[in-house]
């Protein structure tokens, strides 16, 4: 572990060679990541490990180019991951409804694997930010980025008029800009 | 500010359909306060994944999910392969009908023997209200074809006409269908003139008119009595 490539040169690898031991290398990096923000969106553990399934599918077949322009490897990872669960998310809400409701904080675990500092680092940022928001600005972020449900959706959810559902939004967002670049984050 | 602007945030979710979304992405690209909201989500991009409690994976996941990729690896040319080994020309157009036509194949025959009385009105309507309205696209070749639900008051009919469609043999017909989450129903059976022109009115019972179509889809079948689709789709689209 301590010898581990940089992530995009085990990304070649796994383009340019179909090494399968990179592509294992990647994922032992950021399983735990990736699930566990699958896991905040679909709240339903057989739709995250199949989102997963069909990342790394994927990447492993060149279904989904990958270039240092487009950001950091593990940002390009994670916006996949949301793409993904969004689409599962849109399949299961055609059938059923489901509660948003934050459950299961069972399986929460309190360790986070060191090999991935920057979760611990940016973790924590962006969670007392997150804190910081007010109790319904906290929820219709949770609704809105996490939940990935329409405009229509949240305000039936919040019981808010659907006119102000993206003003709100956006309040949240800046407040949660402005929070992280107080904490000397992470901000491009 | 104009309504395009409300479609922000489902633009963002991804909750718009095709032509919904370069509608919006032609507004985008003139608007400074869709483009401002857009930046700010995409610069909290990297931060907000983060804000996801420490969760561990179910037990087994990665032997499950390497186990499956290698499945899939005799497949693995550069290029995109179909996964399901069905026609690559149906899938490359309307993979999804294509996919819920084969996946109903058990569906629902019981259904059909109390709409068989409805089926196959060919009479000329006059036209009230459309409702809905569908350009049919091909799965390939060149036919052409149109789809509406008229209101006319009292009944709700479904209109389709088509075109450059090619001839019938022996018993084949074309046959309509409407699916509702992937369930085929028939909905009015045709056949052509020398010219490869077809069309149907098709009067839909109470059952139907309440039911909330999301695709039209017009095949080839061997007889008139497929009570489930059997052969290849020649038009279809979304409603
Ligand atoms: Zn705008």
């Amino acid at each position: 572990m301590s010898q581990q490539l940089p992530d995009i040169d085990l990304y070649q690898k796994v383009v340019h060679e179909q090494d399968a031991a990179a592509l294992r290398q990647l994922y032992q990096k950021y399983e735990k990541l990736i699930y566990s923000f699958s896991y905040k969106m679909t709240q339903d553990q057989e739709v995250s490990e199949e989102a997963i399934q069909e990342v790394f599918l994927k990447l492993w077949k060149k279904h989904a180019p990958y270039d240092e322009s487009k950001g950091k490897f593990s940002s390009w990872l994670l916006t996949m991951t949301r793409n993904t669960c969004l689409d599962a998310l849109r399949k299961r809400n055609r059938h059923e409804t489901v509660e948003y409701i934050e459950k299961d904080t069972l399986r929460v675990t309190e360790e986070t694997p060191a090999d991935i500092l920057e979760w611990k680092e940016q973790g924590s940022a962006i969670q007392e930010c997150m804190s910081g928001l007010k109790e319904e600005q906290q929820h219709i972020v949770q609704l809105f980025y996490f939940n990935g449900l329409t405009q229509q959706a949240i305000s039936k959810e919040t019981d808010t008029p659907l006119g102000t559902i993206k003003g709100r939004i956006r309040l949240a967002l800046k407040h949660l800009k402005a929070c992280l670049k107080g904490k000397g984050g992470h901000e491009e | 500010m104009t309504q395009q602007c409300d479609r922000v945030l489902d633009y963002y979710n991804q909750h718009l359909n095709d032509i919904e979304k370069a509608a919006f992405e032609k507004h985008l690209s003139e608007c400074a306060d869709c483009q401002e909201m857009l930046s700010d989500l995409r610069s909290l991009e990297d931060a907000l994944p983060f804000a996801a409690e420490p969760v561990e994976p179910p037990s087994g996941m990665e032997e499950r999910i390497f186990a499956h990729i290698e499945t899939q690896d005799s497949s693995r040319p550069a290029e995109s392969t179909p996964m399901r080994p069905s026609k690559k020309k149906r899938q490359w157009m309307m993979p999804s009908v294509a996919a819920l036509l084969a996946i109903s194949l058990f569906g629902n025959a019981y259904l059909f023997t109390q709409l068989s009385d409805n089926a196959d009105i060919v009479e000329q309507a006059t036209i009230d209200q459309v409702l809905q309205y569908a350009e049919l696209a091909p799965t390939e070749g060149d036919a052409s074809g149109t789809a509406s639900i008229i209101d006319q008051g009292e009944e709700k009919r479904l209109v389709v006409q088509a075109s450059n469609l090619s001839a019938l043999s022996a018993e084949e017909v074309y046959q309509v269908w409407l699916l509702q989450d992937g369930q085929p129903e028939r909905a009015g059976t045709f056949v052509i003139d020398n010219e490869g022109r077809g069309s149907v009115i098709f009067s839909m019972n109470e059952e139907f008119a309440e039911r909330d179509w999301d695709t039209v889809a017009v095949t080839l079948e061997p007889d008139a009595n497929s009570e489930l689709p059997e052969g290849d789709i020649i038009l279809a689209s979304e409603l």
